[in-house]
C-alpha cells in the first residue's frame, strides 16, 4: 500500500511536522468555526450572543444555588462572595472543557461530506469546537476578572498567571478534541459516554468544594484529574487566598503535552479510515 | 471495404498515455480497494475486542492500472456502484488503497460532490469564500478571483441570496465555477455537470479544454456517454471494480452501451418470464418474441431475432472500389449483403451514421428514400448510394439494422438484425482540412450594380 503525492500531501510528513502544519490552516479553521457558529444560531434574534449568554446564565445559576441555597463557604465564617468567586473560577474552565469535549465527538460526523468527498485538512474539524469555546471564554473571562476585582477590591499581579494557564488549557483542549473527534467518528457510542462522563466529571473536579476537604479515595481521583490542576491555576491567579502550586503547574503542563501528542497521534492513525467508515 | 471493428475491452489492453521521457500526471499501478461491511455497529466493536473477523469483505476496485499524462482529458464511465467514485476518492487521497500504488504528481482540485463545504443558509458570496477555502485557496486568492467566478457562474444578481434559494442548476454553476477557479494541475469532476443546462455545459467544456491546453489534466466522470465522447479523447470504463475498457471514447462507450443493453434485455426477459409464469396459470401463453439470450463469445454489438444475417457491409468510392478514406463531394456506395428468412411485409432497413464524438450524423432509411423493403428470403443485398457524400471531415461509424416497423416505434423484440457501430467510415475533404460537420453543396454568385 503506497501513495506518493509529490508536493501535494502533507499527510506523509512526520507526525511533528504535521502537527506544526495545522498552523497553516488557521484561516480555514477560523472560517469553518465561524460557519459552524452562524449555522448553530442561524435564525436566532440575538444570534452569536447566545454563545456567551448560555454559559453566563449557567455560571450565575450554579453559583447562586451553591452560594445562597446550600450556603457554601470556603472556610467557616468566610464571605459568600469569596466562595462565589471560588466556584465561578472553577466553573468557567469546566464549561469550556465540556463544550469542547461534547462538540468534538460530533465534529467529524457533522462534516461527513467534507471527510468523504473533498480534499480537505480534516484535522482542523475537531478544533472548530475549540474556537467556539474560546469565544465563550473571552466573554466569561472579562466577567470573571470584573467579579474578582469587585470581591478582592482590585487585581494583583498574579492575574498574569492566566496567560500561561490559557495557553496550556488550549493545548490540552486541542489534544482532547482530536482524541474524541477520532473516537466519536469511529464509534457513535463515544458521544453518549462522553456526556455521561461530563456529568460525573463536574463533581469529580473540585469546583464546588475544596480538594483538601474531600475524602481520601476521592483525593486520589482528583489528583489524577488534569482539570483539577487547570482549575487550581485559575484560582492561583484570581484568589489571593489560594496557594500557588508548582506541582499542579507541572502536572497540567505534562497532561497538556501528553494530550496534544496522544490526541493528534490517535487522530492521524484513524483519519485514513474515516472516509471509509463515516 | 471496412473490417468489423474488434475493439473488445480485453483486446484494447492497457493504454500507455505517456512518452518515455515524461512522467505521467497520474499513475495507477495494480490498485485494489477492499471495504469491510458490517451488518451492525456492534460487530465492529466486537471485532475490535475479540480480533476475530465479523464482517464481509467487498472489493470495490480490483487490480486497476492506468497512466494519465499531462494535458489529457479522460472520461470515466461505468454503471452505478461500479467503483468510479471509489477510484476518484483513492486518486484524491481521501481514502487509501488496500493494495497497489498511486502516484499523483500535481496539485489536485476535486469536485466529488457538488459544493463541498457550501452551506444552504449562507449567501452565494459567503459560499464562494468558504468553498474556495475548502479547496485550499487563501482568502486573498478567492477575493482576487471573486469577480471572474461570479461572471462564469452568471449569478451576479443572486450572490447575496441564500444558497438554498438557488435552483439545482444554479447551485451546480456556482460550485463548478469555484472549483475551476483553483487553477488546478489535475481537475477531477464527478457527475458535477449533470445539473447544468446545455449552454452551461458547453461553457464548461470550453473552460475544461482551456485548462487542458495549459497543460492540466482532467478526469471527468459521468454516466452520460454522449458527454464523455464530446469532451474526452480517451475513456476508461470501470465495470464491477475492474478496468473493462481503456482507449478511444467512441469504442469504449459503444462497448459500455452494449453491456447496458444486455442488462436491460435480461431485466425485460426476467419480467416476461414472470408474466408468462402467471399467464400459465390461466392457460394463455402469448408468443415470446423477446430477443433470445446470446451464447458466450458472441459479438455483443450484434443482436437481433436471428432470422436474418448481415453477410457483408462493403463501401465503395467513385471508382467502384474500397478506399481507406472517402472524400466529401464524391460518390459513396454502401452495399449490405444479407442471408436468411424474414418473410414480413413491414420490414424497415436503416443505416445510422454516428460521428466518433457520439453525434448521430444521419439516418439513412430505405423507406424514406422511396424503397419499399420486400419480405426477405434467401440471399440478397441492398445498395445505397450517397451521391455526393456531404459529411464533414472525420471518423464515423455505421450501424446497419433491419427491423419490423410495426407501430412506428422500435421495440427490442422487433429487431431482426442490428450491427451497432461495427463499421468505420473515414471522410476527408479536398482542399484545406477544415473540421466541419457537413459539406453543404453550395453555389456562389457574384454581381455588381
Amino acid at each position: 500500500m503506497a501513495w506518493r503525492y509529490v508536493g501535494a500531501r502533507e499527510a506523509d510528513a512526520p507526525l511533528i511536522l504535521r502537527l506544526l502544519a495545522v498552523w497553516r490552516h488557521r484561516r480555514l479553521l477560523r472560517r469553518m468555526a465561524e460557519r459552524d457558529l452562524r449555522q448553530r444560531y442561524a435564525g436566532a434574534a440575538v444570534g452569536y450572543a447566545w454563545v456567551a449568554i448560555y454559559p453566563l446564565l449557567l455560571v450565575a445559576f450554579y453559583t447562586a444555588v451553591f452560594a445562597l441555597v446550600f450556603r457554601g463557604r470556603l472556610a467557616p465564617g468566610g464571605s459568600p462572595q469569596e466562595y462565589a468567586l471560588y466556584v465561578v473560577s472553577g466553573l468557567l474552565p469546566w464549561i469550556a472543557f465540556s463544550e469542547v469535549a461534547s462538540r468534538s465527538t460530533q465534529a467529524m460526523a457533522e462534516q461527513r461530506s467534507l471527510v468523504k468527498f473533498a480534499v480537505f485538512p480534516v484535522q482542523i474539524l475537531p478544533l472548530t469546537a475549540l474556537y467556539a469555546a474560546a469565544i465563550t471564554q473571552m466573554v466569561g473571562l472579562v466577567a470573571l476578572l470584573a467579579f474578582a476585582a469587585y470581591v478582592n477590591g482590585g487585581l494583583s499581579t498574579r492575574v498574569f498567571l492566566l496567560i500561561p494557564v490559557l495557553v496550556l488549557q488550549n493545548v490540552f483542549f486541542a489534544g482532547v478534541a482530536w482524541l474524541l473527534g477520532a473516537l466519536g467518528a469511529v464509534l457513535r457510542d463515544v458521544r453518549e459516554l462522553v456526556s455521561i462522563a461530563l456529568t460525573l466529571g463536574m463533581f469529580l473536579t473540585p469546583i464546588f468544594y475544596v480538594a483538601s476537604d474531600a475524602p481520601a479515595p476521592l483525593r486520589l481521583v482528583l489528583a489524577l484529574n488534569p482539570l483539577t490542576h487547570l482549575v487550581s491555576g485559575y484560582r492561583a491567579a484570581l484568589l489571593p487566598a489560594a496557594p500557588l502550586s508548582p506541582e499542579s503547574a507541572v502536572a497540567f503542563s505534562l497532561a497538556a503535552a501528553v494530550a496534544l501528542v496522544g490526541g493528534f497521534w490517535t487522530f492521524e492513525r484513524t483519519r485514513v479510515f474515516l472516509a471509509d467508515i463515516l | 471495404m471496412t473490417a468489423a471493428l474488434s475493439a473488445s475491452p480485453a483486446a484494447s489492453g492497457p493504454h500507455v498515455g505517456t512518452t518515455s521521457e515524461e512522467q505521467p500526471a497520474i499513475s495507477v499501478r495494480r490498485v485494489s480497494k477492499r471495504f469491510a461491511v458490517y451488518q451492525r455497529q456492534t460487530d465492529r466493536l466486537l471485532e475490535l475486542l475479540s480480533r476475530r473477523p465479523r464482517h464481509r469483505t467487498f472489493w470495490a476496485l480490483h487490480d486497476v492500472s492506468f497512466d494519465v499524462s499531462s494535458g489529457e482529458i479522460v472520461g470515466i464511465i461505468g454503471r452505478n456502484g461500479a467503483g468510479k467514485t471509489t477510484l476518484l476518492r483513492l486518486l484524491a487521497g481521501i481514502s487509501p488503497p488496500t493494495a497497489g500504488e498511486i502516484d499523483v504528481n500535481h496539485r489536485l482540485s476535486v469536485i466529488l460532490e457538488l459544493g463541498s463545504g457550501f452551506h444552504p443558509e449562507f449567501t452565494g458570496r459567503e459560499n464562494v469564500l468558504l468553498g474556495g477555502a475548502v479547496l485550499g485557496m487563501s482568502d486573498e486568492e478567492v477575493r482576487r478571483k471573486y469577480d471572474s467566478i461570479v461572471e462564469f457562474a452568471e449569478l451576479g444578481a443572486y450572490m447575496d441570496m441564500p444558497y438554498k434559494t438557488y435552483s439545482l442548476g444554479m447551485q451546480a454553476r456556482l460550485a463548478f465555477a469555484v472549483a475551476i477557479s483553483v487553477e488546478p494541475e489535475i481537475l477531477i469532476i464527478d457527475e458535477a455537470l449533470a445539473a447544468g443546462d446545455s449552454a452551461f455545459i458547453a461553457k464548461c467544456f470550453e473552460r475544461i479544454r482551456q485548462i487542458c491546453e495549459s497543460g492540466a489534466t482532467v478526469l471527468f466522470v459521468s454516466h452520460n456517454t454522449y458527454l464523455v465522447q464530446r469532451l474526452c479523447r480517451r475513456a476508461l470504463w470501470i465495470e464491477g471494480g475492474r478496468l473493462a475498457g481503456d482507449g478511444d471514447p467512441a469504442i469504449v462507450c459503444r462497448d459500455y452501451e452494449a453491456v447496458l443493453r444486455r442488462h436491460e434485455q435480461n431485466a425485460a426477459r426476467a419480467l416476461l418470464d414472470r408474466r408468462r409464469f402467471q399467464d400459465d396459470q390461466i392457460d394463455a401463453v402469448g408468443p415470446n418474441t423477446i430477443v433470445e439470450p446470446r451464447s458466450a463469445g458472441e459479438n455483443p454489438h450484434q443482436w437481433g431475432s436471428g432470422e436474418l444475417r448481415l453477410t457483408g457491409v462493403d463501401l465503395a468510392g467513385p471508382g467502384g472500389a474500397a478506399q481507406d478514406v472517402y472524400y466529401a463531394g464524391e460518390r459513396l456506395t454502401i452495399r449490405l449483403g444479407y442471408d436468411g428468412h424474414a418473410p414480413y411485409d413491414d420490414l424497415a432497413c436503416v443505416v445510422l451514421v454516428t460521428r466518433a464524438d457520439g453525434v448521430a450524423a444521419c439516418g439513412l432509411d430505405a423507406a424514406e428514400s422511396g424503397l419499399r423493403v420486400p419480405p426477405l428470403s434467401g440471399r440478397g443485398s441492398f445498395e445505397l448510394a450517397l451521391d455526393p457524400l456531404v459529411l464533414g471531415r472525420g471518423r464515423y461509424f455505421l450501424s446497419p439494422h433491419i427491423y419490423r416497423d410495426r407501430d412506428g416505434i422500435g421495440a427490442a423484440s422487433d429487431v431482426i438484425v442490428y450491427h451497432d457501430r461495427q463499421y468505420e467510415l473515414r471522410v476527408e475533404r479536398h482542399g484545406r482540412p477544415y473540421d466541419v460537420a457537413a459539406e453543404q453543396p453550395a453555389t456562389w454568385r457574384h454581381s455588381t450594380f
